[in-house]
């Protein structure tokens, strides 16, 4: 197990695509968790006189159209931005899987039943459900988690389904069954670990998409209501700005285009590194 | 192929129906009541006598399974009810409404395929070099973009910077057409960016995918041209699960949509229906997103049935 985890973090380093993404993804976690020590600016705190200055020593990247730092802003932002999506992805992975498992294990009408949800949760755009859902529950951080976590969860259940149907085949869980272990323990100790893989390439692209839903909700004007300041908000509030200072709207872009790259870049490095054969698969399940 | 045709019309039936039913349930069971948003909500300080009245004009007093039959009644006779806010029926809005959004989503999706095709194909032919990395790159990129970003980007660059093309508005095609065309451009742009980056990367994939079977190996072996095995087998096979991921280009164009409507003030379905969200007027909600939803539904049961249409290889049954 420990030799096989090393294997594949060895073909892992090797991929160029794994060592731009974690480049990324570490300025970006150094960002959220050191940012705040960094910074010696208070986010909300207005300053008249510097309204739309560009980039300087004491203001990095410049300020806004209140003169609060834009820097201290992204480094906030980034806080919930990145909550939100590892959250839902945390909620849809566990329900997703835990779904597709049962499914596929135990078959019969359950199986039916939960498989045909998938399927019309999967008929509609995320976005525009994302939009009515929330329109309906109200913006604030739980619901947006909730929400992009349901939308994400029939991916999850259908790859979970599928990888299951494959591996319950497999003789060592017929062996299982017959030394008497009990269901929740063989679904667990025998048919978790087996499946594991192309569930983490799923989780790593959900995270960009997550993102891309969270900042999009937010640019809209849906996203968690004030004071907390996502990505998506600081963008939407600059753009009426964007002929006086471009500043508002570059650096919040930068960084959500940059996140989202390097999870989406993550996910084809694992998918490359943990099942080649999963490209042609996966790419059908997306449909 | 019939009887597969009819299971996957049923299906379609059937999921149109679930979807309309969760909608329905969905806007009347969760919180929010739809009387107190007609009358100005909470700040309009309505009274009980007021909201009861508004409540049995709307039908809001009855039992939620007669409200369900009534709806449904309805939507078999094309109403889709009345907007609370213009006090429009619903139906006209969206059929205005729908064109405009097309106008912007079909030029987006052929240009995005335009684009993406002829760059996947040329990062597959060139496998490994620096053009492969390069299509690559770009393309990761493109389908990682928010929309907004890439809109806003455009906006800077061509009409506030260059002046090129107006940031925004809507001209109907048959007042003022080349007006029509220079508000397009952008948008359209905009919406074609993800899509591309996708067409791009299935193309690439796919054609990679091919050049390694058995009938490339025959091919060359008795001795035709790189060229002929290229683009006589090879690129025709691997476009077909391009085209059939029309589906899921259309959903990314019509994620955008909502978006780039918004950036440039684009009156179209999308932004109806992001109106209505922040006006909480429920009947257009539930129209937009059922209308929505339906298409959607359509271009899934339509991309399946073509599948074996365009490869013959695909028996059903």
């Amino acid at each position: 197990m420990i030799e096989r985890f090393f294997a594949t973090w060895r073909s892992l380093t090797k991929s160029p695509q794994f060592i731009v993404s974690m480049i990324i993804i570490s300025l970006i976690a150094a960002l959220t968790i050191f940012g705040p020590l960094v910074t010696r600016w208070d986010p909300w705190m207005i300053n008249v006189d510097m309204r739309f200055a560009g980039p300087s020593a004491n203001h990095w990247l410049g300020n806004d159209e209140f003169g609060r730092d834009i820097f201290s802003n992204i480094v906030h932002g980034a806080r919930i931005s990145l909550f939100v999506s590892m959250a839902s992805m945390v909620f849809a992975s566990i329900l997703g899987t835990a779904m597709g498992m049962v499914a596929g294990y135990f078959r019969g009408a359950l199986e039916v039943l939960a498989m045909r949800g998938t399927d019309v949760l999967l008929s509609f755009p995320p976005m525009l459900m994302a939009i009515f859902l929330v329109a309906l529950t109200g913006p604030s951080v739980f619901n947006l988690v909730i929400v992009i976590g349901i939308l994400y969860t029939p991916r999850f259940a259908r790859i979970a389904h599928a990888s299951t149907l494959a591996v319950s085949e497999v003789q060592f869980i017929e062996s299982a069954r017959a030394i008497g272990a009990p269901t929740w323990f063989i679904l667990l100790r025998h048919v978790l670990p087996n499946i594991l893989a192309p569930l983490f390439v799923q989780f790593s692209l959900g995270l960009g998409s997550a993102i891309l839903i969270e900042s999009g909700l937010s640019f809209l004007g849906l996203g968690p209501p004030p004071p907390a300041a996502s990505w998506g908000r600081m963008i939407s509030k600059a753009r009426r700005f964007l002929a006086i200072s471009p500043y508002g709207v570059l650096w919040p872009s930068i960084v959500i285009s940059l996140t989202v790259i390097a999870f989406n870049l993550l996910g084809d490095a694992l998918r490359d590194t943990l099942d080649p054969r999963l490209r042609g698969r996966l790419a059908r399940q997306e449909k | 192929m019939s009887a597969h045709i009819t299971r996957r019309l049923i299906q379609a039936v059937l999921t149109t129906w679930v979807v309309l039913s969760l909608i329905f349930f969905l806007v009347h069971l969760l919180p929010g009541d739809p009387a107190l948003t007609i009358l100005g909500g909470l700040a309009g300080q309505p009274t009980e006598e007021q909201i009861r009245l508004v409540r049995q004009e709307l039908g809001l007093d009855l039992p939620i399974l007669t409200q369900y039959v009534r709806y449904m009644l309805n939507l078999l006779q094309g109403d889709l009810g009345t907007s609370f806010v213009s006090g429009r029926p619903v139906a006209t809005d969206i059929a205005l409404r729908v064109p405009r959004t097309l106008q912007i989503a079909v030029p987006a999706l052929v240009l995005a395929t335009a684009i993406g095709i002829p760059l996947g194909v040329f990062a597959a032919t060139h496998r490994g070099g620096l053009a492969d990395l390069a299509i690559s790159t770009t393309s990761v990129t493109a389908f990682s973009l928010p929309a907004f970003v890439s809109g806003l980007l455009l906006v800077a660059l061509f009409s506030i910077h260059l002046k090129w093309f107006p940031s925004g508005g809507y001209v109907a095609p048959s007042d003022d057409f080349m007006g029509f065309l220079s508000r397009i451009v952008l948008p359209t742009i905009t919406l074609a960016v993800a899509p591309a980056g996708l067409v791009m990367r299935m193309m690439r994939s796919s054609m990679l995918e091919q050049l390694e079977l058995d009938y490339v190996t025959t091919a060359r072996s008795k001795g035709l041209a790189e060229r002929a095995v290229i683009y006589g087998h090879v690129l025709r096979n691997s476009l077909i699960p391009v085209v059939t991921s029309l589906g899921l280009q259309a959903g990314f164009v019509f994620a955008g949509s909502v978006i780039v409507e918004n950036i440039f003030n684009w009156p179209g379905v999308s932004s109806l229906l992001l109106d209505s969200v922040l006006d909480r007027d429920y009947p257009v909600i539930q129209g937009t997103v059922l209308v929505v939803a339906v298409t959607f539904i359509l271009i899934n049961l339509v991309t399946d049935l073509t599948y074996g249409l365009i490869d013959r290889r695909i028996s059903y049954d």
